[in-house]
């Protein structure tokens, strides 16, 4: 069981993160207030959660001006997918050992 | 007890993800009457067509007009792909508009992700793609394949499109597809094909989406 726990990652513990990460799995990229609207969060907490998740090197954001408005948008990277995968691979092994 | 619990916290996680994939992924609102009001805008134009702008069986005793493509006079062809155009537009605003408000009202928070817009995309490019070929099969005056070059091209717009929408949309798109295949070997029997296709293959569509739908 402890094996199992042991890939369990911390950084997707909190349903915001988890929420970012599911979406940007399945997405090529989404933007700011997409991400917002589909996790009904704050502007400021979500902006904590996806730099947080940036300094980890799980997604990238890159951010340009539509006219003069800034939009930023977000995508996985390689270490963030691979992260995620292994995530949900401990989440499940985790739920077997307990049955 | 504590194990009990992060079992249960695992087994949120994991739904939670599952949601939100899907939720981002697909769109899952198309609206099932909005279907069957495309089957029923096609019915009415295919009895429009029938009585005013096809070669009618009470006319054709006379001599003058037994040739179709007498009847097929350039403004009558004009006006039959101005017909068709309206009649597809109609169809797709309607379809979208209501799967918009079915949307909004399930889901308070909907939003237009990037899949949505590359479901439209997909479905939409060979729509214009069979509409253009139509188009201009029309003003050379192939009238024989009209109807199952749309049949088909519909059927593989719909294949295209349904693993970013509700997969059940393949049936009908497969249902199209082998129609117009169908149609395009046999003779004299477009306009059938076409009512059938796009009338009474959408309301019995539609009728089992509101149904399936409605289950849950």
């Amino acid at each position: 069981m402890f094996s199992a726990l042991e890939n369990i990652n911390k950084a997707f513990e909190s349903k915001a993160r988890l929420g970012i990460m599911s979406a940007l799995m399945v997405n090529e990229s989404l933007d700011f207030a997409t991400l917002k609207s589909l996790l009904q969060l704050t502007d400021g907490n979500l902006a904590s959660h996806t730099r947080n998740l940036e300094d980890l090197g799980y997604i990238t954001c890159e951010k340009r001006f539509i006219g003069r408005k800034p939009n930023t948008t977000f995508s996985i990277t390689e270490k963030g997918r691979v992260a995620f995968a292994e995530h949900l691979k401990a989440l499940e092994i985790f739920i077997k050992s307990q049955n | 007890m504590e194990a009990n619990r992060n079992q249960q916290e695992a087994l949120s996680a994991l739904n939670d993800i599952k949601e939100m994939m899907e939720k981002t992924s697909r769109f899952k609102h198309i609206s099932g009457w909005s279907i069957i009001i495309v089957g029923i805008y096609a019915t009415i134009a295919a009895a429009l067509a029938y009585l005013y702008l096809l070669p009618h069986p009470a006319i054709c005793c006379f001599p003058e007009v037994t040739d179709t493509f007498a009847i097929n006079t350039p403004h009558r062809t004009q006006l039959i792909v101005w017909l068709a155009v309206a009649l597809a537009a109609l169809a797709f605003t309607t379809v979208c508009l209501m799967s918009l408000f079915r949307a909004r009202k399930h889901q308070p928070d909907f939003s237009i992700t990037p899949s949505i817009r590359r479901a439209l995309i997909n479905f939409i490019v060979p729509m214009v793609a069979g509409g253009i070929l139509c188009t201009s099969l029309i003003l050379q005056g192939h009238y024989g394949l009209t109807s199952s070059i749309m049949l088909i091209f519909y059927g593989l717009a719909l294949i295209n499109c349904h693993h970013l929408t509700t997969s059940n949309i393949a049936i009908l798109g497969y249902a199209e597809l082998i129609l117009g295949l169908v149609d395009c070997f046999m003779v004299n029997h477009d306009f059938l094909c076409w009512f059938l296709g796009f009338g009474i293959f959408h309301i019995l569509f539609g009728i089992y989406f509101v149904v399936r739908n409605n289950k849950g």
